[in-house]
């Protein structure tokens, strides 16, 4: 699946934004991968991850961290979002010194995430670029919208959506920040980053 | 997924979270949902803002099934036994080695981002993309469904069908990137939806990104920010 890619927005704003996921292989290295998926989380959570899910059942959002913790499974994803390259860099550095031997993915710029790799001493093995968005693309949401809405890789944060919240932020009805939540809950694998999406809403509502 | 008219209080507050807008407000005043819009992604029921509990989960049959497997990012598969609309990709190329050093790996994802797509649409891309002889990966959901993988041909009683989006896989040589990006420009205008393009490649024994020349030369824009598969994955697998 490529849920993690395609994220929209300016450099700005996208140097706030660093999703992570570790997955295992079927018949490879997915029997017994249970601990080591939790340990992803230990991890996440120390380095102040602003979001955390298991792929499969639902978010710390939803589930609370003990409930997904418990939750997680030998054939599962785990997946966090960071909000800086700093702990991103620190995440990664822990790691890679736990030795866990699961596949592990960093979606972010890649002049930062590369550079967070060399800080914890890893050597990027594949790289996926997006090559654009093409066909109708005049009936697409704006910008402000898809920066929004493409955190979700899977499409369950529509346009109008956001705009519905912006409204709602803009008359005072709801805070940006549970706007924010109210679209983080939507996104079941966790790579949905709240804290840029209040960040993101809060300027659209001005 | 349908909405139970007699519990409906037609407050709306569903409206919005549809992600393909296809809950509106029916004349008589409680929310209804398009059939032929919807794409069973149970969005609607996990956003969980109905304050009536009036959202009906429906049992599925084909091909209408085939919505949710496609949708849902919690549905499963029947042949890939994989959850999602694709393979694993380069998320785990450290222990599959399924991207070979000095390849290009391509994933077009036809309705992404958020519009969705018939797969009528999904087969004519499919169809272009088979008319530059690309081999569409087997463990794929879309190439599952094709009745000739060498035409791109997919089974009619699921063209009708709407989904968020479909995966296409496949293999290329970085000399095929100018064909690659000739055959998009030209289906581009023949469908009525979107398509998102992924490509990747396995780093140079130098450290290197050969991509970026490769995608250069081709006149193909890629991204200032993407995915990094770390390596950490064990144990590796020959790339080369």
């Amino acid at each position: 699946m490529t849920h993690m890619n395609h994220r929209r927005g300016t450099r700005e704003s996208l140097q706030g934004d660093y999703a992570v996921l570790m997955m295992t292989q079927k018949g490879v290295n997915d029997e017994g991968a249970r601990p080591r998926l939790q340990r992803f989380f230990t991890l996440a959570n120390k380095w102040g991850a602003v979001n955390l899910g298991d792929g499969k059942r639902n978010t710390v959002c939803v589930l609370g961290y003990d409930d997904m913790y418990e939750g997680m499974q030998d054939h599962g994803v785990s997946q966090a979002v960071f909000a800086d390259p700093r702990s991103l860099a620190g995440f990664l550095r822990d790691l890679n010194e736990a030795n866990l031997g699961i596949s592990t993915v960093v979606a972010g710029l890649f002049d930062i995430t590369t550079s967070c790799c060399e800080q914890a001493g890893l050597t990027p093995h594949t790289y996926e670029y997006s090559g654009g968005v093409w066909g109708r693309t005049e009936r697409l949401p704006g910008e402000d919208e898809l920066a929004i809405m493409t955190m979700c890789g899977h499409g369950m944060v529509p346009g109008r959506l956001v705009d519905h919240l912006v409204s709602q932020v803009r008359e005072g009805r709801v805070s940006a920040r549970e706007a924010a939540l109210r679209m983080t809950r939507l996104c079941i694998c966790g790579v949905f980053n709240p804290d840029r999406a209040e960040t993101l809403l809060a300027a659209m509502a001005r | 997924m349908y909405i139970d008219r007699e519990v409906c209080t037609g407050c709306g507050e569903c409206i919005p979270y549809c992600t393909m807008g296809a809950i509106v407000m029916s004349l008589e005043g409680c929310a209804e949902i398009i059939r032929d819009e919807c794409v069973e992604c149970n969005s609607c029921l996990r956003a969980n803002v109905c304050p009536s509990g009036a959202f009906v989960k429906e049992e599925l049959e084909w091909p209408r099934s085939l919505r949710w497997i496609m949708s849902d990012p919690q549905g499963v598969h029947p042949i890939t036994g994989i959850a999602g609309r694709g393979t694993a990709e380069i998320k785990t190329n450290d222990v599959t080695g399924r991207i070979r050093r000095g390849t290009v790996g391509v994933a077009v994802e036809v309705g992404r981002p958020n519009f969705g797509t018939r797969l009528r649409d999904v087969e004519k891309v499919a169809m272009a993309l088979a008319g530059m002889g690309v081999e569409f990966e087997s463990a794929n959901p879309i190439t599952a469904m094709m009745t000739d993988r060498a035409t791109g041909k997919m089974r009619e009683d699921v063209l009708g069908e709407k989904v968020l989006s479909g995966i296409l896989e496949f293999p290329l040589r970085p000399e095929q990137l100018p064909t690659l990006a000739t055959t998009l420009r030209k289906v581009a205008g023949e469908i009525d939806t979107v398509f998102s393009v992924d490509l990747a490649c396995v780093a140079g024994e130098d450290g290197g990104v050969p991509l970026q020349r490769w995608a250069g030369e081709a006149g193909l824009w890629i991204s200032p920010n993407g995915k990094l598969n770390v390596g950490l994955g064990r144990p590796a697998a020959r790339v080369d």
